[in-house]
């Protein structure tokens, strides 16, 4: 056996192996395989005795040392009283017979969420045990398999008793070493779906002042998950400090916070005139997101005070993705104004043709435009509507517009149509004399 | 995203390290979000289980007994399973 293993090994390493070829026989290739597929097809009962068998009949198959794990695993999934303990008592086999298993890294994780889980049963033990995973221990290696245990113990231990989890955690977020940097990162995810009075100001401290960006970052996100009024009030200091990309983020944050105040808080940033226009552009652009009519008559208001042509454009992309008639109907007069410069008239257009509503008014306005390029423009814009108003106003143009360039675009959108009524207006329009 | 770079070099026959160092992090992540209150959600439960499983077994690819079998295992397994729809 332990030569078919060599040759296993052998093979791996001259790089000969293929998918799909068994590079060795071994008395538990078939059991293996079987056991697999059960576990792949979520059947764990059978899936786990079939593990069993594997190191049971065949203690030497190169299978065996994971095999104790994967059954471990399955009996974890069926999650009886029972059957955990059956998997805490397999893993303590495989760590006995087989410390060097490729599967003992994450075996001691497992263990310990077998442990929280028999904990939330109310297994005495096992709660002192996920205790003191948790507290940690003051001369853990700094390697990935012991954060993972510790991670899963806090895990656990905050669903027992968020109460003693947050103590820990706050101390794990105060240890500002590269080390703790991977634990620190689950801890503010874990702080986070807690609701302790605390939480805010931990996740605000992390964002502000953690000497790692990605968790600074990781904090701003969670914290708009804390659905509380002082979340708002972080996110919105943060959203005030000069780095722009936790900016962003805290404008991010409080665009999915159901508070009122979070909608207010980006309405006041994007009103902001001390602000780069990159950022106000995304405060523009999150409050298009939330349909709200406030929202909407927020966003043409400041229209009005914008000198900036971008935002001016990112501005009407917002309101048609809040829609309405109203909107339209605004967006129609921006068109006619013509104070405006063309550039922005024809983005007016385009953005409430977008918006699908009022479509009779917007194809009403081609008789009213004095202006022969934004005519044109208009007749494009009726080409990407669905709405058969949109058809009707292209068919009307190409059999009645005097100004035969704009009556041609008209009829060449037409002959692009898909609509069987614009074949027979060209048919039509062929045929006259 | 990883499940599909893990599909294209299983066929390949060879998995890059840096996949299973990838789905090592995505099976914690995975695993913080199944002991949390959203695992609580039946069918978001169900779906993180299946991700969990596969990811563990990506995860361990490198070391496991037969490394190319397991490949070629695996993206048999995901293609009936389709958990890349």
């Amino acid at each position: 056996m332990l030569r078919n293993a060599w040759i296993v090994m052998l093979a791996l390493g001259a790089g000969l192996a293929a998918p799909g070829t068994t590079v060795a026989q071994d008395p538990a290739d078939s059991l293996y395989r079987a056991a697999r597929e059960r576990l792949d097809r979520g059947e764990f009962a059978g899936a786990a005795s079939l593990f069993r068998q594997i190191h049971q009949r065949h203690p030497q198959s190169i299978y065996t040392p994971d095999a104790l794990y994967w059954e471990s695993f399955a009996r974890y999934r069926i999650g009886t009283d029972d059957e955990l303990r059956a998997a805490l008592a397999t893993l303590e086999e495989q760590r006995r017979r087989h410390p060097s298993a490729a599967t003992r890294g994450d075996a001691e994780a497992l263990a310990t969420r077998i442990r929280g889980a028999l904990a939330r049963l109310g297994d005495p033990d096992a709660t002192a045990e996920v205790l003191a995973k948790a507290a940690g221990e003051p001369d853990a290696a700094c390697s990935d398999a012991d954060h993972e245990v510790r991670t899963a113990a806090l895990n656990a231990l905050l669903r027992m008793d968020s109460g003693r989890a947050v103590p820990i955690l706050h101390g794990l977020l105060e240890r500002r070493d590269a080390c703790a940097a991977p634990l620190r990162k689950r801890a503010v995810f874990l702080l986070a779906q807690t609701q302790a009075p605390e939480t805010e100001a931990m996740l605000l401290d992390v964002a502000m002042h953690d000497p790692d960006r990605e968790i600074r970052k990781q904090a701003v996100v969670w914290l708009s998950q804390v659905t509380t009024e002082s979340a708002v009030s972080a996110l919105e200091r943060i959203a005030a400090t000069d780095s722009s990309e936790l900016t962003e983020l805290a404008l991010l944050a409080l665009s999915q916070h159901p508070s009122p105040r979070a909608e207010r808080a980006l309405r006041e940033f994007a009103a902001r005139t001390s602000a780069p226009n990159r950022l106000r552009e995304r405060a523009i652009f999150w409050l298009g997101q939330k349909r709200s009519s406030e929202n909407a008559a927020f966003l043409r208001e400041l229209y009005g005070q914008l000198d900036d042509s971008r935002l001016k454009e990112r501005t009407f992309f917002a309101l048609s993705q809040l829609r309405g008639e109203e909107t339209v109907r605004w967006l129609v007069a921006i068109a006619r104004d013509t104070t405006e410069p063309t550039t922005l008239r024809k983005r007016a257009l385009f953005w409430a043709g977008e918006t699908g509503d009022a479509v009779g008014e917007l194809v009403a306005l081609y008789d009213r435009l004095p202006d022969r390029e934004l005519k044109e423009y208009l007749i494009f814009v009726c080409t990407q509507s669905r709405a058969p108003e949109a058809t009707d106003k292209l068919i009307e143009i190409a059999r009645t517009e005097r100004d035969v360039h704009l009556r041609k675009r008209a009829i060449f959108w037409l002959s692009q149509s898909n609509d069987p009524r614009a074949a027979q207006v060209l048919a039509e329009i062929i045929g006259q004399p | 995203m990883l499940l599909t770079a893990f599909r294209v070099e299983a066929r390949g026959g060879r998995l890059d390290p840096s996949i299973s160092e990838w789905a090592t992090e995505l099976l914690t992540e995975t695993r913080l979000l199944l002991d949390s209150p959203a695992g609580d959600d039946l069918r978001l439960r169900t779906l993180l289980q299946e991700l969990e499983l596969v990811l563990a077994q990506i995860a361990r690819i490198p070391a496991a007994a037969s490394p190319a079998e397991e490949l070629d295992r695996l993206d048999r397994a995901l293609h009936e399973q389709a958990t890349l729809s």
